[in-house]
């Protein structure tokens, strides 16, 4: 048996660049096969969102619909109450609150830009000072990751009831400010574990320039902790976002696009196929801000917790 | 009388740094005592008793730890569904991190396009919401059609036994596997990262091969990676909205008849029973995390 022979270096280097693209198919083609699994449930919303009836029970158009339509997003829009109704226009704060869509973005976004700075605050003492009991609070900061919200939900929502947060944002916003809130404690590890990582020097310098501590958290090392903030703030935003438990809960009078999303109900029946159509297009139009801003941040989800080393 | 003023003068300091310390930690302390101290330990102080409304007051009845034999002993419902969330996370949570780390692993190779993967697997860390999901199962999005098909479903009833019905429980909640392990993907690529390359650059020099670096080096690594990973997983699971235990409990919240007391002993039994599996986890790796803590403590 004779083996072919490689006549010269550039043949040699072009079969090596072929058999290492030849070894990775199989990798590519795994990775593929999941990517279309994940992507499938998306391309699936956004097709039957824009489907008419008679797509609907057209077997032959399965991904592109033939006659598109946009009922079914208005009937979402509407059932899911996303836009604010003004039947007494002295009342502009009433008629905002009545948009789930509202409600929604006022409890995600103040909630997760004070978590950015309070966690910060926390994770920033766990990780550089002293204090006293600093080892018993270390085990209630990992105890209060771990503990259900089903344990304490009802107490809690006595402790609101008495400060008068319940059917008001605040009920999110107020633990927040506290350093606490949704996955509050997980925050305050992810910031403890980056500054844990920085060099000391830092603040030494700092210290030896006259600044107080108040002064080198502020200026030095919250800024230095740019990766850590993004990843809170992102991570936060998207819980907050997603959150139906809680909300449900603390949302008596009011509700979120995710509570009014779970309320659609789908009877069986005639209707039922049109109806469901209805239902995913007002899950469209849940996911819809979180896929937009994730299309613009991905880099930061995908990077964020290499670069913040949130363990080790 | 010198060595005296020093010494005080060094405790004043270090006490001084301790307040300064506990300003920075005071908010978090009083956040900590008001919405998670509080409401555990009156969870806790309702679960021994028969709470009651009378008029928008409560009324509490001392019970002792009535409440909490009626849960075990008499009512079969209860043990019944905490046993079935402790196996199915016994299935469930191990799959996904194995699932995770096989992702991580292969999205960790350097190959063009990885980017564009790597977008398109962490999709479930912004989409996974149980509202969400239970839309998309309903619609029959997620099952894979050849796991479902007939001829999946016999090959895995003739296997049989415990690993069969095993394996099926992994088939019928592969959606719950695909969209559960988004970060569990990102904390062990990051742990990946964190391995020093000369380590890989002396194995392949001593002649190792990709499976024995796999084995005698990454993995070593990715321990504590793998740890936090099963944590994450295990809070994340026992939190969901999905889990048949929370309904039971909000069930006996609005029920007249059992009550406050009645959930908040389930819930404590829930809570004790997620720490118990945590604790449990913490055994298993102890040996594995003892090192890497050594050696942590050897760094700082």
């Amino acid at each position: 048996m004779k083996f072919p022979v490689v006549k010269s270096e550039k043949t040699l280097a072009f079969l090596r660049r072929h058999a290492i693209n030849v070894r990775r198919l199989p990798l590519y083609a795994l990775l593929t096969a999941f990517a279309l699994l994940y992507l499938e449930p998306v391309l699936y919303m956004i097709s039957m969102s824009f489907k008419s009836a008679s797509d609907i029970t057209d077997l032959t158009s399965k991904w592109i619909p033939q006659f598109p339509t946009l009922s079914n997003i208005r009937y979402a829009l509407d059932a899911m109450k996303v836009i604010p109704t003004f039947t007494d226009t002295r009342n502009w704060w009433e008629g905002m609150m009545r948009s789930n869509l509202f409600v929604s973005v006022i409890t995600t976004f103040p909630a997760a830009l004070i978590q950015m700075f309070t966690c910060a605050v926390a994770g920033y003492a766990f990780a550089r000072l002293s204090f006293p009991l600093k080892r018993t609070l270390f085990v209630c900061l990992m105890a209060s990751y771990i503990i259900p919200p089903q344990t304490v939900f009802m107490p809690l929502i006595w402790v609101f009831r008495a400060l008068g947060v319940i059917n008001s944002p605040l009920a999110f916003i107020l633990p927040a400010l506290f350093g606490g809130g949704l996955k509050g404690s997980l925050f305050v590890i992810i910031y403890m574990q980056f500054f844990k990582k920085l060099p000391a020097q830092l603040e030494e310098a700092a210290i030896l320039d006259g600044a107080s501590a108040y002064k080198v958290f502020l200026k030095v090392m919250f800024p230095l902790a740019k990766p850590a903030r993004i990843t809170v703030f992102l991570f936060s935003m998207v819980w907050h976002w997603n959150e139906n438990y809680l909300t449900g809960l603390f949302y008596t009078k009011i509700g979120t696009l995710g509570n009014a999303l779970a309320s659609i109900t789908v009877p069986s029946g005639v209707y039922s196929v049109a109806l469901m159509a209805v239902k995913i297009a007002g899950a469209l139009i849940f996911v819809g801000p979180l896929l937009v801003i994730y299309l613009f941040t991905q880099r930061h989800f995908t990077e964020s917790i290499e670069r913040t080393g949130i363990v080790e | 009388m010198r060595e005296v003023t020093r010494v005080r003068s060094r405790l004043t300091y270090e006490s001084k740094q301790k307040l300064v310390g506990l300003s920075f930690i005071a908010p978090w302390i009083v956040g900590f005592l008001a919405f998670t101290a509080f409401p555990l330990v009156y969870c806790l102080y309702m679960a021994l008793n028969k709470v009651t409304f009378v008029t928008d007051r409560l009324n509490m009845e001392w019970l002792g730890f009535a409440n909490f034999r009626k849960a075990l002993m008499e009512d079969a419902e209860i043990p019944n569904k905490l046993f079935q969330t402790l196996q199915q996370s016994l299935i469930i949570i191990p799959v996904i991190v194995v699932f995770a780390l096989i992702m991580a692993l292969l999205l960790n190779a350097k190959f063009p396009g990885r980017g564009a993967y790597r977008a398109i697997f962490f999709l479930p860390v912004v989409l996974t919401s149980g509202g969400l999901i239970s839309i998309l199962t309903s619609q029959g999005q997620g099952t894979i059609s050849f796991l479902q098909s007939d001829s999946a479903k016999s090959l895995v009833a003739g296997i049989g036994g415990t690993l069969g019905t095993t394996l099926q429980t992994v088939l019928d909640n592969f959606l719950v596997i695909l969209w559960y392990s988004g970060v569990q993907m990102l904390l062990l690529i990051a742990g990946m990262q964190s391995i020093n390359p000369s380590t890989y650059e002396a194995a392949r020099i001593d002649g190792a091969g990709k499976w024995e670096v796999l084995w005698t080096i990454t993995l070593p690594g990715l321990m504590p990676f793998i740890f936090i990973s099963i944590i994450y997983t295990i809070v994340d699971q026992f939190t969901a909205s999905f889990n048949p235990v929370l309904s039971v409990i909000t069930f006996h919240t609005k029920s007249a008849a059992t009550g406050y007391g009645y959930a908040s002993a389930i819930a404590w039994l829930y809570f004790l029973l997620t720490l118990f599996i945590l604790g449990v986890t913490a055994l298993l790796f102890r040996k594995s995390l003892g090192f890497a803590g050594s050696n942590k403590r050897g760094k700082t």
